[in-house]
């Protein structure tokens, strides 16, 4: 679990859209400290996106803190653009060049980056993103997956310290969420890369996150915790409008069934958890199991 | 057709290099102009319009080759200094894909951003008086028959060639070929018995009628089009046609 | 009939692998100019006749449909019609010169977008034009692929509840508008975020660079044919 220094905070928003929608990113502060994976959940319409444009000083809250590496983003985003790399819901929003080496060299180039040293940030970008051999396709002729990669590159070309994340897997088929998820993992544990990403699947959590934050309709952040903190309350989804993770949900109702279990997180644990009681069950009466 | 696009080849040298150097002039302008409104800001803006008039011509509304082109309604919504911009890159495209000229783009880009221009300030003058829809509609159809004069203006106008008549003038002499003049071909051996060049007769009365005819099916179906979206404009988002 | 399909075009030139899609941006400028220049220069029926001939000879390299490039030419006829028209006076000559000049000027530019990426095109373009220009270019062309695809949901939509049809003009021109309608506010809310997605990457002026006037082993095709046209051409203009 890391124990970085606080680089988001996020304390009491309050937003009014133009429409006279209000958002209030209340009840928990929102903290991400250096090196974490942070996920928020939340159902439709919780302020989990209001929450990532404010960090993104896209929106300038009208009341309440907003800082981000210490900045106000909203005034301040200019100092510290090149440390937060971005990948949006979606990607047609945020491809703008034509080819993909163009788009993933955008920020270099806009930055003064020379081409050369340019150049080697977008092959590394690309290479890690396992895209290089896209290189000189033209984006339009992507499928929505290979779009996202190429958004994703684009957001890792600078080698930012934090990647804020809207709701990176929506849309994808299953092998291409857990292939990101597991990328997005690697580029934690290979490069210390702080992660914030909004999304509404449960599932995902006990994969990924360090911390999670739960908000309900309207923006309040209800809960605040491990992903083993959270799963130990399934109650806390239902009031999110969420249901509990599959694994959760089944081993805490078997625990109200009287049956001694953990929650676990993953199927391992869940496998685990089972055998474990199988083998003290043996114990506890080897004439029945013989 | 609601709006005719210039191909390459038809009309003489000098006037498509007028017509270039015309909106050079013209696009400078409009570019300091669209600057000191901070143009970066609204340079997305510019692209999806310019994607939009595209697509709009892209649009088959009656099999027979109407299409629409928006440009009055891309005035409304950018003001006319953008709206001349959007023009150009229109036109530059088109000329790449065949369906406008680049050597004409000058010429194509002038009677365009005069759609834009024209079709803004109408829509300001008859708002006054009209709900925005009507006001569009009548602003298309002005507007329309506005441009369409002027392409036949500008057909009229290369049918003439200036150093045939200064020629002529000084001379007497109604002759003179260089690499640059038009004349129609081989028109020394046209006529039995004929010496010198050729002198066509003028049909512009033809073409005019052609035009017009063909034009103004293309101006009533646009402007309902334009006045359809307008009112839809106003209903979902008004603040963009009252900007 | 199509008369406008960037799409398609698009496509071809993303899919080809002729010899003319081999060869560099700049050596097919070239060729266009130097084509453009021989139709526009040239008034002789045979020559005219020749370089569209040519122009539909480069059509058939670059393994593209014949019969589709025509039609997509067909458009800028029907004002070089009309304009020859007013010549009908002269005989038959003159409005066929007329159309051949346009014809020929319009196949041979489309050859280049359908055998040239369309960065390549613009890149090359973009030092004629100031960087604004140029980045509004290349935003507008890739914007109209992200609408162009929401146009087509759209229109099958209609399709499929019936909104759409060859006999009704008056439905049909009511669709076209709530369609366009709901693109241009989507296109005026998308344009915003576009903007603040430019700001967040920090866009200071450069969406690509310009391209360089690099030249391949297969630029020799294109080479060869616009120079021997324009000399051709040329040599005829001076003859006469």
């Amino acid at each position: 679990m890391p124990s970085g220094k606080e680089i988001i905070k996020v304390s009491c928003v309050k937003h009014i859209y133009p429409d006279r929608t209000e958002v209030y990113l209340c009840g928990l502060d929102f903290v991400v400290h250096e090196g974490e994976r942070v996920v928020i959940l939340g159902p439709n319409g919780s302020g989990k996106s209001t929450l990532l444009h404010h960090l993104l000083g896209l929106l300038e809250p009208h009341e309440g803190l907003v800082r981000v590496f210490g900045h106000n983003p909203a005034k301040e985003y200019e100092k510290i653009r090149s440390r937060i790399g971005v990948l949006l819901q979606d990607v047609n929003d945020q491809i703008i060049a034509p080819t993909v080496w163009d788009d993933v060299a955008f920020c270099p180039r806009n930055f003064g980056v020379s081409e050369q040293e340019g150049g080697q940030m977008v092959e590394r970008a690309l290479n890690q993103v396992g895209i290089a051999h896209l290189r000189d396709k033209i984006c339009h002729y992507l499928s929505e997956g290979e779009r996202r990669k190429v958004a994703l590159a684009g957001a890792l070309v600078l080698q930012p310290e934090l990647l804020i994340l809207d709701e990176p897997l929506e849309g994808l088929d299953p092998k291409s969420r857990t292939d990101l998820i597991s990328l997005f993992n690697q580029l934690h544990s290979l490069g210390g890369i702080t992660i914030v990403m909004t999304t509404h699947d449960v599932n995902l959590v006990s994969h990924f996150a360090d911390s999670v934050y739960m908000l309900v309709k309207g923006g309040e952040i209800v809960s605040r915790g491990s992903p083993r903190d959270l799963f130990a309350n399934t109650e806390r989804f239902f009031s999110s409008s969420l249901d509990p993770p599959l694994l959760a949900a089944l081993f805490k109702r078997l625990q109200e069934e009287g049956l001694q279990v953990g929650i676990p997180l993953t199927v391992e644990e869940a496998v685990k958890e089972i055998m474990e009681r199988e083998k003290r069950q043996r114990r506890a009466s080897p004439e029945a199991h013989s | 057709m609601s709006h005719l696009h210039i191909p390459d080849g038809v009309l003489p040298i000098w006037l498509w290099l007028s017509g270039l150097l015309a909106m050079i002039i013209l696009l400078a302008f409009a570019l300091a102009l669209a600057r000191r409104k901070n143009l970066r800001r609204n340079l997305p803006l510019l692209g999806f319009t310019v994607a939009l008039m595209l697509i709009g011509m892209s649009l088959e509304i009656v099999p027979i080759a109407y299409h629409l082109n928006l440009s009055v309604l891309v005035g409304i919504l950018l003001g006319p200094a953008m709206a001349f911009m959007a023009s150009f890159l229109v036109n530059f495209m088109l000329g790449l894909v065949g369906h406008g000229g680049l050597t004409v783009v000058g010429l194509n880009t002038l009677i365009l951003g005069l759609e834009t221009f024209s079709g803004y300030w109408l829509f300001r003058l008859f708002s006054r008086y009209q709900k925005p829809a009507l006001a569009a509609g009548i602003s298309v159809l002005i507007t329309l028959f506005l441009t369409t004069s002027l392409v036949i203006s500008l057909v009229a106008v290369a049918r003439l060639n200036p150093a045939e008549i200064r020629e002529a003038s000084e001379t007497g002499d109604p002759g003179g070929e260089g690499l640059l003049s038009f004349h129609g071909g081989e028109g020394h051996h046209d006529r039995e018995g004929a010496e010198g060049p050729t002198k066509y007769s003028i049909s512009l009365a033809t073409f005019a009628a052609g035009v017009y005819l063909l034009g103004s099916i293309g101006w009533i179906l646009e402007a309902l089009v334009v006045a359809s979206v307008v009112h839809f404009l106003k209903q979902v988002k008004p603040e963009m046609i009252s900007s | 009939m199509v008369h406008l399909d960037i799409a398609s075009i698009d496509r071809w030139a993303h899919e080809g692998r002729s010899p003319l899609h081999l060869a560099s941006a700049s050596s097919k400028v070239f060729m266009v100019i130097a084509i453009l220049t021989s139709a526009i220069i040239s008034f002789d029926l045979w020559l005219l006749l020749g370089i569209y001939l040519t122009s539909l000879l480069l059509v058939r390299i670059a393994g593209l449909p014949l019969l589709r490039m025509m039609t997509l030419a067909a458009y800028p006829a029907a004002f070089a019609l009309l304009f020859a028209l007013s010549q009908v006076a002269g005989g038959w000559k003159p409005p066929l010169l007329i159309l051949l000049k346009a014809q020929a000027a319009a196949i041979t530019l489309l050859i280049l977008l359908s055998t040239t990426g369309y960065p390549q095109v613009f890149g090359l373009a973009s030092h004629l034009f100031p960087r604004i220009l140029s980045d509004g270019l290349l935003l507008a062309y890739r914007l109209f692929f992200v609408l162009l695809e929401l146009i087509d949901r759209f229109l099958s939509a209609l399709r499929l509840r019936g909104g759409l049809s060859s006999l009704r003009l008056s439905t049909n021109l009511k669709q076209v508008a709530l369609g366009l309608g709901a693109l241009f506010v989507l296109s005026f809310e998308k344009s915003q975020r576009l903007y603040d997605v430019m700001n967040l990457r920090g866009y200071r002026g450069q969406i690509a660079p310009s391209a360089h006037l690099s030249l391949k082993r297969s630029d020799w095709l294109p080479f060869g044919i616009g120079t021997s046209v324009l000399v051709i051409a040329i040599l005829f203009r001076i003859g006469n």
